[in-house]
């Protein structure tokens, strides 16, 4: 009992300082990687079911879940100083038998072997040997790549813009001033077309040659055309 | 032997502007100008013909179309208008889309001094030596079906057969003097202006109008609106995987200007370019 007693005394004596712990930074964290870890599993089910899903709201999924890996970075890019200068160590009370687990990775300070797989793989994509090029060159490189990237990105902008306000189209009517290549309201049926006549009698004409009966009445009233049968 | 599918429908002349910026937005292609002529023969009613063939079998009599396309520079043009497809939305208001005495001249152009003395109906002559000019295009011959009959029918089907005519041989020949031989008379001719817009799933679509030509004289066919028709053509009747994905665009088209512009499926009695006088038997 009284051993106990001393023991539970000496761990509440213990108050750990928590004013260092940078929670704020790590909540964001958290919070950004649950997100992500969310959709991707949404993602890899859909993907894993027998039915593909609609491929626009796989590619809305994909959006949203590149604006989530967005986040991420940049939230970790945000905090990087503080994370990189944080060290995680066990206080005396952590049940150190049941957490075993927990306690290797909060400590561990390697990568594990999966994600150095993913880092060399993701290097050797990227086509850069680090053993040939020194960090600046890396950095060289890595900015060309931005810059291409950025450029590619203003250009299919630009492009889509110019198709969806038809300046291909509009392109048709160069000479004519912006005014012109407006569609003028006042003259043009903006409404449903009507139907001026019925698509069976031209058909009946390119076939047959039979004239609608209509255009045939109104040039006899010109007095133009001498019908004989 | 060509299969063609194809839906159909109209627009009225104020609408033609916003029906080319949806179709060219719908379609992100612009709209191409095209310009026919089409001369219908039929038969000469002077002549009998037998109904049966060898087998004895009974066997329909059929207009037959020749055509070819007419350039651009022979339509009517205002000097500073450029040729594109607001030309279409000028020409339209006139009574004849090309002067009558421009055709007459291009028609001329292509004529030769050996076929002049075979009357007024050679101006369609092709053969090898106008093909060296450069403007020369050579005629399309061609015949069609009666639609595929079915109530059923989403699309309009329809078998065309078509050959491009690029010499004719022997002497004096021409393809008006064959068509006389094998008993063919001009019936009547036809000038389509139009633009174009190919869309996907070899799906084409036209806008146009008609004028008939007739006795020196052309008259407006489509007035006041234009004619509009979406088309695939397939290649082989047995090829049903085509058909039914040409099928599928069609109605997708037609789906999606619901409401809009209704394209439907003409009466195929419409399109029946066989000659009926045969009365009882259709």
């Amino acid at each position: 009992m009284n051993t106990d007693a001393n023991s539970n005394s000496f761990q509440e004596d213990l108050k750990p300082n928590f004013d260092g712990v940078p929670s704020q930074a790590l909540d964001a964290v958290r919070m950004r990687a649950a997100q992500l870890t969310h959709s991707l599993k949404r993602i890899r089910d859909e993907l894993s079911r027998a039915e593909l899903p609609q491929w626009h709201s796989l590619q809305s999924q994909v959006n949203v879940t590149l604006s989530q890996l967005m986040s991420l970075t940049s939230t970790l890019q945000h905090f990087q100083d503080t994370l990189d200068s944080t060290v995680v160590f066990p206080l005396p009370n952590f049940p150190t038998t049941s957490h075993e687990g927990l306690l290797t990775t909060l400590l561990r300070k390697k990568y594990t072997p999966e994600v150095d797989e993913w880092i060399a793989s993701a290097r050797e994509a990227a086509d850069l040997d680090q053993s040939i090029l020194d960090p600046q060159a890396i950095d060289k490189l890595l900015k060309d790549e931005k810059d291409v990237t950025e450029w590619a990105l203003q250009t299919l902008v630009k492009e889509f813009e110019r198709y969806s306000s038809g300046a291909d189209y509009a392109e048709q009517n160069s000479g004519a001033t912006e005014d012109e290549q407006m569609i003028d309201v006042s003259t043009v049926n903006c409404g449903k077309p009507t139907k001026p006549f019925d698509s069976d009698q031209i058909l009946k004409y390119t076939s047959k040659g039979e004239i609608p009966s209509e255009i045939m009445h109104e040039m006899s009233e010109e007095g133009s055309v001498v019908i004989t049968e | 032997m060509v299969h063609q599918l194809s839906l159909f429908g109209t627009i009225d002349d104020k609408s033609y502007d916003l029906f080319l910026s949806t179709m060219s937005i719908l379609s992100g292609t612009p709209p191409v100008l095209f310009a026919n002529i089409t001369n219908v023969w039929t038969t000469n009613k002077s002549y009998e013909f037998e109904r049966v063939n060898s087998k004895n079998q009974l066997t329909e009599l059929n207009r037959i179309k020749v055509s070819k396309s007419l350039p651009l520079q022979f339509l009517i043009v205002e000097d500073d208008s450029v040729l594109s497809h607001k030309l279409l939305k000028k020409i339209g208001q006139l009574e004849a889309p090309i002067e009558p005495s421009a055709l007459e001249k291009y028609v001329q152009d292509i004529k030769y001094e050996r076929a002049s003395s075979l009357g007024d109906d050679s101006k369609m002559d092709v053969d090898a030596s106008s093909m060296s000019e450069p403007e020369a295009e050579p005629w399309a011959l061609s015949m069609s079906d009666i639609p595929a009959a079915g109530k059923s029918r989403k699309v309009s089907m329809q078998t065309i057969s078509e050959s491009i005519i690029l010499t004719t041989g022997g002497t004096n020949s021409s393809t008006s003097s064959f068509l006389k031989e094998l008993g063919y008379v001009p019936e009547y001719r036809y000038i389509t202006v139009g633009v174009k817009f190919y869309m996907a799933n070899d799906m084409v679509l036209d806008i146009q109008k008609l004028w008939d030509l007739r006795n020196d004289r052309s008259l407006q066919i489509t007035k006041g609106g234009y004619l509009i028709k979406a088309y695939v053509n397939v290649n082989r009747s047995t090829d049903i995987e085509r058909i039914n994905q040409a099928e599928t665009a069609l109605l997708s088209l037609q789906k999606e200007l619901q409401g809009y512009v209704d394209l439907v499926v003409p009466d195929r009695k419409a399109m029946d370019s066989r000659l009926n006088n045969m009365g009882d038997i259709i």
